[in-house]
């Protein structure tokens, strides 16, 4: 019985490379001895539309479309997403490549391809990393001034070492760079309402940036409060949540017809914006503000007691960073790990700023992927043909700081590669941590050392060092791991000839 | 749905603006628009979306719009091909022009869609290619898409 292909075509006009692509697919299945049936979303509509039957006899579903398709009829189906150009270009490939790459669709949608792979569906998450994604930008160019300012603050002793932070407002060159110091301090002071801002804009759109935006400003101002320091990264996530729920709970309201234009401009944000300054004056600032201080006070003091602690905190936000490649847990640890650095930039300075998770995050972010890719190269005799070719796209790929490029591999035989991810990434967590390396912003990967700030003890070495010690445990782990696994299965397959094979 | 009269053979254009320029001056001529300029802005914004360049010489612009007021496919054959950002980076020289009325019940666009479906094959273009006169061009076109 030869395979089954089902695909989806829709182009941004719907007239005519939909069905360009329609035919080209349908074509060149038939050409390599698939049954092929094509779905076109045009603008006539959705047209020789798939049976449940066929969905469910499909080994493999191709989406060619540069327009929004739904994937839900496909959970459990083995569903690639690509543009409607790749199908017109290069059908056989397409086909092909889906064949040997597509991944299961799961409800969660990790998985699903090679587009939206590691997205996670979790929609409070969604907000968080949209208005996180919106901060980067000023995030890193804030945090390489300071950086930068930081390195001439500092005076050496006749020994080298460097002692006397501080700038010589006297002098020409310590007025610029106290300047530049204090533009960095401004970046990481407006990156709080910013992150807020874009994260309830999120949530329910443009109406919902002033309130926010007002409102981390607010939370996060020991002045306004008249608290001791201001809430900070989680003051700003409460009042970015607040603002984009009370905006969107009061963009359904009716309201008169006569002043809907004044709606979203005026009403929604006026009122929301008075609300959240209710709410956070008189309820949440306060207590916030006092379990901030206290988090990063018992961070500090923690780390102070016990030198092994940050060690482990290195390790802690490593795993997480390695254990499901771009989902809610690994996000979560890049949250917290840009919430700790910024909040204890704005709270101690530059100097009593703790890096600990925001450098472990970076550091183990590149663990996975080059660590499929070296495993590839070392074990070679446990990967098909095109694993191996999948291997150097991992690299690449991690080259550049995309956990994701590990999500085909950890997707195949995860019980194999999440063990040995999440080992991996907490070794260089904490061998970073342990070397004091500080990250500022740049690439989360070896190169990071060269493209980007860190602070370490010697030039690029402890930097690179820790992440080729985390990728290398991760490479034979996944060896050894799939050795065993290999085993396994020839035992298995001599007692019977199972349909897992086919089902995979 | 090709007439004869909107077959325009051996044009030369320097760009994809000056080639809409000219197809939208036989279009008001026969009837099709009833304002040039519209249809002109209509075919280049669906240009701006993403290119409507196929490959082996071929493009089909095209766009829906109020200015149509009968629906026509223009066929054009430039003197010389223009850049139009081609997936095998061929210079285009063929064009179907589509112009889709915007009370369209979609059997415009069925007929579109048709046509599309038969420029992939290889040997339907190497007609149009070789095609001798409009008439012959006419035939080719009206034989596939009925």
């Amino acid at each position: 019985m030869s395979k089954k292909v089902l695909a989806i075509t829709g182009c941004a006009a719907g007239i005519a490379h939909t069905f360009m692509a329609a035919e080209s697919l349908e074509n060149a299945a038939k050409a390599m001895g698939y049954d092929v049936k094509v779905e076109t979303h045009g603008t006539i509509g959705v047209e020789n539309e798939f049976t449940s039957k066929e969905i469910q006899e499909a080994d493999v579903i191709i989406i060619a479309a540069d327009i929004d398709v739904s994937l839900d009829r496909f959970i459990d189906k083995r569903v690639m997403k690509t543009y409607v150009k790749a199908a017109i270009e290069n059908p056989e490939g397409l086909i092909k490549q889906a064949f040997e790459t597509a991944q299961k669709h799961s409800v969660k949608g990790e998985t699903v391809g090679n587009v939206s792979l590691g997205k996670t569906n979790n929609s409070a998450v969604k907000h968080l990393m949209s208005g996180i994604s919106y901060m980067i930008p000023m995030c890193i160019s804030a945090g390489l001034l300071l950086a930068i300012a930081n390195i001439f603050a500092f005076s050496a002793d006749d020994a080298g070492n460097l002692v006397n932070w501080g700038f010589d407002v006297e002098t020409a060159s310590g007025l610029f760079f106290s300047k530049l110091f204090a533009l960095g301090q401004i970046g990481f002071k407006l990156m709080i309402p910013l992150f807020a801002g874009f994260t309830a804009y999120s949530i329910a759109d443009r109406p919902a940036i002033a309130p926010a935006m007002i409102g981390a400003y607010i939370i996060n101002d020991p002045a306004f409060l008249g608290t001791e320091a201001g809430a900070g990264f989680l003051g700003a996530i409460i009042v970015a949540f607040l603002a984009g729920y009370i905006v969107k709970y009061l963009k359904q309201i009716p309201w008169p017809k006569i002043i809907m234009p004044i709606v979203p401009i005026m009403v929604i944000p006026l009122l929301a914006t008075f609300a959240v300054f209710v709410v956070v004056f008189y309820g949440i600032g306060h207590p916030i503000a006092s379990v901030m201080t206290a988090l990063y006070d018992g961070l500090n003091s923690l780390s102070n007691a016990y030198a092994a602690a940050p060690i482990f905190i290195g390790a802690l936000i490593g795993a997480m960073i390695g254990f499901d490649l771009g989902g809610p847990v690994n996000k979560i640890a890049l949250i917290f790990g840009t919430a700790v650095f910024t909040d204890t930039v704005a709270k101690y300075g530059i100097q009593g700023a703790n890096f600990v998770p925001g450098t472990a995050a970076q550091a183990a972010i590149s663990v996975a992927p080059l660590g499929a890719w070296l495993a590839t190269k070392l074990f070679k005799n446990v990967f098909s043909s095109d694993q191996v070719v999948m291997g150097n796209n991992a690299m690449a790929m991690g080259m550049v700081g995309i956990t994701e490029g590990a999500i085909p591999f950890a997707a195949s035989k995860p019980l194999v590669f999440i063990p040995a991810n999440v080992i991996g990434s907490a070794v260089a967590g904490a061998l970073v941590t342990a070397f004091g390396a500080k990250f500022y912003g740049g690439l989360g990967s070896p190169l990071g050392t060269f493209v980007g700030y860190i602070e370490q003890p010697m030039p690029f070495l402890p930097w690179i060092f820790s992440i080729c010690v985390g990728v290398s445990v991760t490479a034979c782990m996944i060896g050894f791991g799939l050795k065993q696994a290999q085993k396994k299965a020839l035992k298995e397959a001599e007692k019977e000839e199972t349909g897992e094979v086919a089902h995979a | 749905m090709l007439k004869q009269e909107n077959v325009i053979l051996d044009v030369s254009a320097s760009s994809k603006e000056a080639l809409f320029e000219s197809i939208s001056k036989v279009a008001l001529e026969t009837g099709v628009v009833s304002d040039a300029a519209a249809f002109v802005e209509g075919l280049k914004a669906r240009e701006t979306v993403s290119s409507t360049g196929f490959m082996d010489g071929f493009a089909i612009p095209h766009c829906k719009s109020t200015a149509v007021k009968n629906p026509a496919v223009f066929f054009i054959r430039l003197q010389e091909g223009i850049e139009w950002g081609l997936t095998d980076n061929t210079a285009a020289q063929y064009m179907f022009c589509l112009a889709i009325s915007d009370s369209d019940d979609g059997s415009q666009l069925k007929v579109l869609s048709k046509l599309s479906r038969k420029l992939v094959h290889a040997d339907f273009r190497s007609q149009l290619k070789t095609a001798a006169s409009a008439s012959d061009i006419v035939e080719i076109v009206n034989q596939a898409i009925s």
